[in-house]
């Protein structure tokens, strides 16, 4: 080969890849593997006194605050507060129809969902915390607070992907409904997952963690949407069980609501911490937003004075 | 002198004589008074003399059985006849049980239909069974905004009759025979109860017309177009038909008030912030309350429709966030009595508010679906047929629930006073009708809604479910992440603004 044709492949662009070509690329040596990201996030948020006994404090006052404005349950909503969204989507919008009924609630959807935002920003620098150090301080919730704006812009996107994704199953007719809004759950999960990692880690802006958020999602052979895949799907389920225990009107829950609601919530944030250990262990890897092309009369200009 | 004194009474005292009579000797009759139609009277407002808590299951007759392929809509709410006799309608016939032990005493055929409840009135030689049959000219599902739900059988499943059409009928509650020459014939189907007030039924059915046909003769008196489907059964009300209208894309949903003897419209109502009306309009103390379906309850002026109030419920675990729902042939209803107003959601949650106000004044999750019929209300207590086959009282005045009690089958529904019985039917396809009776040997229970704040059992909760939990959780996972230890090491700060 000689080495001008070395050259000319090179210099070519990287040819255009689709929304799942990565799929089929072989696994990243460097991503860790599901299980043991999900175990070291859950070794290391559940071993934390700081962070269960947060989330538990978390859970209870939001609780006694909810009910005190008037929402009669079901407690088992709150097994959700600490998902990331568009998961915990299904939260906000509850909470807030449910305290103040269907039209006064969706104009307050984004009130719940600040509360929310602060509560999960919180949660993200914990389990970091954590996936760095293997504790968990105040420290690390006071680094969490820099994912404040990304995570409540994510959850404004929620509120939009579960509106949207309801108005297409409406069209698409009920057979179609389940599948296409838990596709929009997997794939919203997938491709923002690591942008408040990246708020805290990198202190980049937020359009910037949200587009490195998705280029680091779609990286080939990082499963990370296998890994969106088997966490979103069986949430999901949990929304369709009519026999959960919480699930009724009740403003007293049994400790048997407690327990589903708060494993639920530790799940959660075991996966956080793995999206986190994910993310943190290909940070590096992550390729560069490209390098947007120069308008046309710039690029002219510049051809002339080259001459 | 006495004789003669007396020989000189008052034709106006010989009144008072007469009325005193007839109202001693009539008070125990009063209590196997007739229950004739939706809600027990023209008003449809529900109230019930009949039997008080503790209630016990008196009997109930189990060997229904319904003819015809398609029997899934179960049977109609019952009515009660003077002489006690129970009539429901079935799918394909209309039943007549003995309301002392509940066993069937007459069967009439009827051409397939939704079961909507019958209604007695009084006929040319007696008492007469009105009911409505057929699917009407546009098929078993009508498009009403969302008249859906409940079972109805389906026209394919009928008998084979191609020219299915949709009428009202009526017969001899004593011979079992039909009355008139011929079904009154009508535009659509039917699935709202039929009304009685004297001599002339009032039908409404899913396409917009209120019908009104003379029992003697079986000759329609007027009909009217409203437009929209008519929501539940038309109330009788000093002279007026007031009937609600569903509302459609373009048009509203309003209480309509017609003249009952010419059909020509007094007036219409409507309220700014509601939704559609899913519910009868029920007369109580002067005012027309009804439902709509994001969980409105409203009143209005009885006497010229002007709109008094409306207060909204929210149930969060209410379907598609629509606390009442027109549920085929059972639609909601509200009651009132003593100055309160109160609602049943499809939940099973009761609500009572202040008549003069609509404030709230409680409400209680009995967190049992209740889809399929309209409370009663006693002196004492608000009652709740259940889908799990429970009949519920709670308490009018403090919102607790003082009784309960199985039917021994689920969809309970239709509850209905006969004297010394409550009377309601259970099931579908396996249809039963079933009586409670007054047990004073029990003791009432006493239960706030659980929708009431209770910090010692919601701090039990915590600390059993919650905190007992977390340490666990953590005891357990301390010893597998000493051993892992950090995941990674301190991340390197390399965003754009990281130094």
């Amino acid at each position: 080969m000689s080495a001008r044709s070395q050259r000319d492949r090179r210099s070519a662009p990287p040819p255009r890849r689709g929304l799942f070509s990565g799929m089929s690329a072989p696994p990243m040596d460097s991503m860790p593997k599901m299980r043991t990201a999900f175990t070291r996030g859950l070794a290391g948020t559940w071993s934390s006194p700081v962070l269960v006994g947060s989330l538990l404090v978390w859970l209870l006052v939001e609780w006694l605050v909810v009910v005190a404005l008037g929402y009669p349950g079901p407690f088992a909503l709150l097994a959700h507060v600490s998902a990331p969204t568009p998961l915990s989507t299904f939260t906000d919008l509850s909470l807030s129809t449910g305290v103040l009924g269907v039209r006064q609630g969706l104009l307050f959807v984004l009130g719940t969902a600040a509360v929310h935002a602060l509560w999960f920003s919180l949660l993200v620098g914990l389990a970091i915390e954590t996936i760095e150090s293997s504790t968990a301080t105040r420290w690390g919730a006071v680094r969490g607070l820099r994912a404040f704006p990304v995570v409540l812009s994510l959850h404004v996107i929620g509120v939009a992907v579960v509106f949207a994704a309801q108005i297409v199953a409406a069209i698409g007719g009920s057979g179609l409904a389940l599948i296409i809004q838990m596709a929009a759950l997997v794939v919203a999960t997938w491709v923002f997952a690591f942008a408040p990692v990246i708020a805290v880690t990198e202190h980049r802006r937020l359009m910037d963690c949200l587009g490195r958020s998705i280029r680091a999602a779609r990286m080939p052979g990082s499963g990370n949407l296998t890994f969106a895949a088997i966490y979103v799907v069986p949430v999901f389920a949990t929304f369709l069980s009519p026999g959960l225990p919480g699930v009724l009107l009740d403003v007293n829950p049994p400790y048997g609501a407690w327990i589903y609601v708060v494993l639920m919530n530790l799940l959660h944030v075991a996966i956080v911490a793995a999206f986190a250990l994910r993310y943190l262990a290909v940070a590096s890897d992550v390729p560069d937003a490209p390098v947007r092309a120069a308008p046309s009369r710039e690029r002219a200009s510049g051809r002339k004075g080259g001459r | 002198m006495r004789l003669l004194r007396s020989s000189r009474v008052s034709p106006r005292s010989l009144t008072v004589a007469a009325v005193t009579v007839a109202f001693v000797v009539g008070a125990p009759l009063a209590a196997l008074a007739d229950w004739a139609q939706f809600q027990g009277s023209g008003g449809h407002n529900g109230l019930s003399d009949g039997p008080t808590v503790p209630l016990t299951l008196a009997w109930a007759n189990d060997d229904v059985e319904l003819d015809g392929t398609d029997t899934t809509g179960g049977l109609s709410s019952p009515v009660i006849a003077e002489d006690g006799t129970i009539v429901v309608v079935a799918p394909t016939q209309v039943l007549g049980f003995d309301g002392e032990d509940g066993s069937e005493v007459f069967s009439v055929e009827r051409d397939f239909g939704p079961s909507s409840q019958p209604a007695i009135g009084a006929g040319p030689d007696g008492p007469v069974v009105v009911y409505t049959e057929g699917f009407g000219d546009i098929g078993p599902t009508p498009s009403t905004a969302s008249a859906t739900v409940s079972p109805s059988p389906s026209k394919a499943a009928g008998d084979g009759d191609t020219e299915f059409d949709s009428h009202v009928n009526a017969v001899d509650l004593e011979t079992g025979e039909l009355v008139w020459r011929s079904g009154v014939q009508l535009e659509d189907v039917v699935q709202t109860p039929v009304a009685v007030d004297g001599p002339v039924a009032y039908i409404g059915d899913v396409g917009g017309r209120v019908t009104a046909v003379e029992l003697a003769s079986g000759e329609v008196l007027w009909f009217e177009e409203l437009g929209t489907p008519i929501s539940g059964a038309v109330t009788l009300d000093a002279g007026r038909a007031l009937v609600t209208t569903l509302g459609g894309r373009e048009e509203p949903s309003e209480i309509v008030a017609l003249d009952a003897e010419s059909g020509d419209e007094r007036w219409r109502a409507s309220a700014e912030d509601a939704s559609n009306f899913v519910s009868a309009p029920v007369v109580a103390d002067g005012r027309v309350l009804t439902l709509d379906v994001i969980g409105g309850v409203l009143a209005f002026d009885a006497e010229d429709g002007r709109f008094l109030w409306r207060t909204e419920v929210v149930n969060p675990i209410a379907p598609r966030g629509q606390p009442f729902l027109l549920q085929g042939v059972g639609a909601p209803a509200p009651v009132s009595a003593d100055g309160r107003v109160f609602a049943v959601d499809v939940t099973g949650r009761v609500y009572a508010f202040d008549a003069e106000t609509g404030a709230p004044r409680w409400d209680h999750a009995l967190n049992d679906p209740s889809r399929s019929s309209p409370p009663l209300v006693t002196d004492d207590h608000v009652l709740v047929s259940a889908d799990s086959g429970t009949l519920y009282a709670v308490d009018n005045e403090s919102g607790h629930l003082v009784w309960e009690v199985d039917a021994g089958g689920s969809f309970l529904r239709g509850m209905s006073d006969a004297g010394e019985l409550l009377v309601g039917v259970r099931g579908f396809e396996e249809a039963a009708v079933v009586a409670f009776g007054a047990d004073p040997n029990r003791s009432l229970i006493d239960e706030p809604s659980p929708t009431t704040l209770d910090l010692g059992r919601l701090l039990t909760g915590f600390l059993l479910g919650g905190v007992l939990v977390g340490l666990a959780v953590v005891l357990l996972t301390r010893p597998l992440q000493r051993r892992l230890g950090p995941a990674l090491p301190p991340a390197t700060e390399t965003g754009e603004d990281a130094g």
